[in-house]
């Protein structure tokens, strides 16, 4: 081990633990109100047993993980710009998503599709356009009439 | 008997039949989202017309189909068709990228043949004794069995165990989230009625496999790749000796496919990765698993085709299904006639034979059908991510709705997706996530049920030969894998 | 005129109707309509409710479209269709568990008895109470009577406060006995726990093949009536208790439907349903056909729907 000074880094797995950590501690505060337990005469171990076991498992293990790998140099956040386009197109879903019962599956399907091309670095009109909307309708089509999914 | 039966096979409907239910199936299975069980029931109503025999053998030859359609996708485009083949995509994708995409295809196609000549072979001989076998697995002893299961694919699928131990507790965590097993109280359900059913397993998987890496790709905005420099497509010939080398793995990850396939509620998914573990550990050169090798892509194939023998075995000796699929199927036998249960051998005793025997020989079929399919599919492989991501995007949000006709499920793959390129991003194993999530409810459910039969008693999990076998398993897992690490250890740093 | 009367009626019942549904009575059906399944395609309902349909389509003159909508043990679709145009378009296939069981136990969304007008019931299997073959118990009194001097006997169901969960509590206190509950995923799990000998008891469906062969015996039935197939055994009425799980599967519309819409559906279902063709096909799919007029079918689920809150609120003491 070559042993330097070690000082903490932001490393994308150490941003995950933390996220998993912190997740997990909130599981464990909100368990109380989040599960119910009627007594249906029923003993140990009861609805919330469970959970609870492993919610403190998973913020024990996430926080060992975080110490071992202290100085830890690999996988770097990455540009913050890069973040970006995945926000956007991560938007561009929860937006297709929200007007899918109002629109229909098709709108929102093309919409997506077209940003997702763009994000991807994608600039031909054609292909932007075209491809989306190809496979949309071929899905839609053949997913309502071929395979009877009711999509909206 | 067997060869009345076989001679019933000699039909231009029953070769039909069986190609049309192949062919369907592996198409179906391919699509992410769409997997047996719906294949299965899109196609009943298509049978009502047909004669017993033809009719059941179209609708195994989907179900057959449909696992093996997954790999496909899971080899070519890392995005595995239904749960049971992601585990073909660890080292299968890795191989198709080195332009070796028809060889892995091949080494999946002939590992899952043998799989299924395997389970069909045990379910024509041990069909009934297996069943009684199947009822000795009570609360108890699936517990038992389902944490060994966890406790093989932490320990021997491959890469940091603490991150893969993370990623089970991940799983088990989404898996807690609805109602419980119980007593049927919601948890986690933030008083939303579409959490009550809680996150399932195929928007999960889709949103971990396929959307993930679109957000990943969008990440690294991957440069055109120019045809030039892409990956030749590069000889794809599988000899026979190859496969003889692995006929270890084939049968024990076959074994495993069936016993596994055999026990109710745990599905094909787990049994793939457990081959996949034990291949790995069997292996003398563990470090190629991940980077394309082909134990690695054989040990699952073969196991989770196995399972589709081993599911039938109580469905049709005692009239039990195991899971979804085999629940379908066993509607359609009634349907036609023949009652799955303890006469159905006694009473349509020449017609299971000829559908048993049609299972077997359809893997003729099956491998002249895959050949010229991979030559058609391999070229998925050359187009641009750019232009296949979206259309993979567009496929996973219907794939997503299609589970339970339902946007929340919608909501959950997107969900999933987001977490997924985190996971990924930080080199955290997604395989151990999906175990996780699948085993974590059935096994929560086991543990209670084994305590609410014994009032209370831990010792109901030692109580039986079956649960003391695997604890025996368990506590030599752990200390062969402590053992190697140490010497691992030490090795390295001799080295 | 017409309008003013029938909307006068709609509001009688506590429902706003846009006045352009009531219109629809004369000409109905003039397109397809839409029966939900709450549970996935290729299940006993969904393959008994498709064949249901494809005989009545040919009676009413206009396709029916069959929709799964599986999901929260069938009370998503029981949402969808309360909130769903009373127009006569949309149906659903409903069963026990959604209809009179879950929303007696906790909130679901929807209100059993204010947002269905049932239109019929057609089938809905019996539910035994099984042991296993060479279980010491011949006889339901018998179990019962172990179960008060000493022994706690374990008794599966197909999930977590289901029909069969509660009636059974019921009895468990009726009685004085000691029952324990353990709840499996799905009746199937039930039969292979009772089977394998891992409970004492199990309370599931689809026992048929399995008592003749000698491998479970069965002590009694759940349901008001008995067995046809096994009149020995007796109901739990039969044997004094005040308790029953009835096992229906009908069709429902949302309320405010209009009433002459309702009729024109019943007449054409009950006449599908008590079919030949109907009746085999269901005794292929091992499936009992039991024919209840709306009104019947109204009256069981209210009754089971007070029965079963009485007996929640009762256990949850």
């Amino acid at each position: 081990m070559t042993s330097k000074t070690k000082h903490f880094q932001l490393t994308m797995p150490a941003l995950t633990s933390i996220l998993l950590l912190v997740s997990s501690l909130v599981g464990i505060w909100i368990a109380d109100s989040e599960i119910q337990i009627f007594s249906f005469g029923d003993q140990w171990p009861d609805a919330r047993t469970v959970p609870v076991v492993v919610l403190w498992l998973l913020a024990a293990i996430s926080a060992l993980r975080l110490i071992l790998n202290f100085g830890e140099q690999k996988t770097p956040i990455g540009p913050v710009h890069r973040y970006g386009q995945v926000f956007i197109v991560l938007l561009a879903a929860i937006i297709a998503l929200w007007s899918m019962p109002h629109f229909g599956f098709l709108p929102g399907a093309i919409f997506f599709g077209i940003v997702a091309t763009l994000a991807l670095g994608e600039r031909r009109p054609l292909l932007v356009l075209g491809l989306p909307l190809i496979v949309a309708i071929t899905v839609y089509y053949g997913g309502r009439y071929g395979i009877g999914v009711p999509l909206p | 008997m067997l060869w009345d039966a076989f001679l019933q096979l000699l039909d231009l409907w029953i070769v039909a039949a069986a190609l049309i239910g192949i062919t369907t199936g592996v198409i179906i299975g391919a699509i992410p989202g769409l997997g047996p069980t719906m294949a299965i029931a899109l196609l009943i109503p298509v049978t009502f017309a047909m004669q017993p025999v033809p009719a059941m053998i179209l609708l195994l030859g989907v179900y057959q189909g449909a696992i093996f359609g997954g790999s496909i996708s899971a080899v070519l485009l890392n995005v595995p068709g239904t749960p049971s083949s992601a585990a073909t995509a660890m080292d299968g994708f890795p191989m198709a990228r080195r332009g070796e995409g028809g060889r892995a295809l091949r080494l999946a196609l002939f590992a899952s043949v043998f799989g299924n000549i395997f389970s069909c072979l045990v379910l024509m001989a041990l069909a009934e004794p297996l069943a009684r076998l199947a009822l000795d697995f009570g609360p108890a002893e699936m517990a038992v069995l389902m944490l060994f299961a966890l406790l093989v694919i932490v320990l021997f699928g491959g890469g940091s165990r603490l991150d893969a131990l993370i990623m089970v507790l991940v799983g088990v965590c989404a898996g807690i989230v609805g109602l419980d097993p119980i007593s049927g109280t919601p948890r986690f359900t933030f008083n939303s009625f579409a959490m009550e059913s809680g996150f399932q397993l195929i928007p999960v998987l889709i949103g971990l496999f396929a959307m993930s890496e679109v957000f990943l790709q969008v990440f690294n905005r991957a440069p055109e790749v120019r045809a030039d420099v892409m990956p030749e497509l590069r000889s794809s010939h599988v000899s026979v000796a190859e496969m003889w080398r692995m006929r270890l793995t084939l049968l024990y990850s076959s074994m495993i496919g069936t016993f596994v396939g055999i026990l109710p509620g745990i599905g094909s998914t787990v049994p793939a990765f457990m081959s996949y573990s034990l291949a790995r550990s069997r292996s003398k050169e563990p470090e190629t698993f991940g980077k394309g090798a082909a134990e690695g892509i054989a040990a699952p194939e073969a196991s989770n085709n196995a399972v589709t023998g081993g599911a039938l075995v109580p469905t049709l000796a005692l009239g039990i299904p195991g899971d979804a699929v085999t629940a379908v199927i066993l509607g359609a036998f009634m349907l036609h006639g023949l009652a799955p249960g303890p006469f159905l051998f006694e009473k349509n005793g020449l017609e299971v034979y000829a559908i048993f025997e049609a299972l077997l020989f359809s893997s003729i079929p099956t491998v002249i059908l895959g050949l010229l399919l991979f030559r058609a599919a391999i070229h998925v492989t050359r187009i641009q991510p750019r232009h296949l991501l979206p259309a993979i995007a567009i496929l996973a949000l219907f794939g997503a709705f299609s589970v339970n006709n339902n946007l929340f499920d919608v909501w959950v793959m997107l969900g999933a997706g987001f977490f997924g390129f985190l996971f990924r991003r930080s080199g955290f194993p997604l395989p151990p996530l999906l175990i996780g999530l699948i085993l974590g409810h059935p096994f929560e459910q086991s543990v209670r049920q084994a305590l609410l039969t014994s009032g209370g008693k831990f010792a109901i999990f030692a109580d039986s030969p079956i649960t003391l076998i695997l604890l025996v398993l368990i506590v030599m897992s752990i200390t062969t894998s402590v053992f190697v690490y140490f010497r691992s250890k030490r090795s390295g740093r001799d080295g | 005129m017409k309008i003013t009367r029938r909307f006068g009626l709609a509001l009688a019942a506590g429902m706003l109707l846009t006045p352009f549904v009531a219109q629809a009575a004369d000409n109905y059906p003039d397109h397809a309509v839409k029966i939900i399944i709450p549970y996935g395609a290729g299940g006993t309902t969904d393959t008994s409710a498709r064949q249901l349909a494809s005989q009545t389509e040919k009676l009413l003159g206009q396709p029916i479209v069959v929709e799964n909508m599986p999901g929260g043990s069938g009370a998503n679709a029981m949402r969808a269709v309360a909130a769903a145009d009373a127009d006569g378009y949309t149906l659903i296939a409903a069963t026990s568990s959604p209809s009179f069981v879950t929303p007696a136990l906790r909130p679901v969304g929807y209100d059993p008895l204010k947002d269905f007008e049932p239109v019929l019931n057609y089938s809905g299997p019996y539910h035994g109470v099984l042991v296993k073959a060479d279980s010491p118990y011949k006889t339901f009194e018998d179990m019962i009577e172990a179960a008060k001097s000493g022994t706690s006997l374990s008794f599966g169901t197909a999930g977590a406060l289901g029909g069969a969960h509660l009636a059974f509590t019921s009895v468990a206190k009726q009685s004085g006995g000691a029952l324990q509950h353990v709840p499996f995923n799905g009746a199937s799990a039930a039969t292979a726990a009772v089977l394998g000998g891992h409970v004492d008891i199990s309370l599931v469906p689809a026992y048929r093949d399995l008592v003749q062969d000698g491998q479970l015996r069965l002590l009694g039935v759940l349901d008001g009536s008995r067995d046809p197939e096994f009149p020995d055994s007796p109901t739990l009425n039969d044997l004094g208790y005040k308790a029953e799980f009835p096992s229906i599967v009908g069709i429902l519309a949302p309320a405010g439907t209009d009433p002459a819409i309702i009729s024109k559906l019943e007449t054409a279902f009950t006449k599908a349903a008590s079919s030949d063709e109907f009746k085999k096909f269901m005794t292929k799919l091992g499936q009992p056909v039991r024919i209840m007029s709306g009104e019947a079918l109204k009256k069981t689920i209210s009754e089971n729907f007070y029965a079963y809150q009485e007996i929640a609120k009762e256990i949850s003491k």
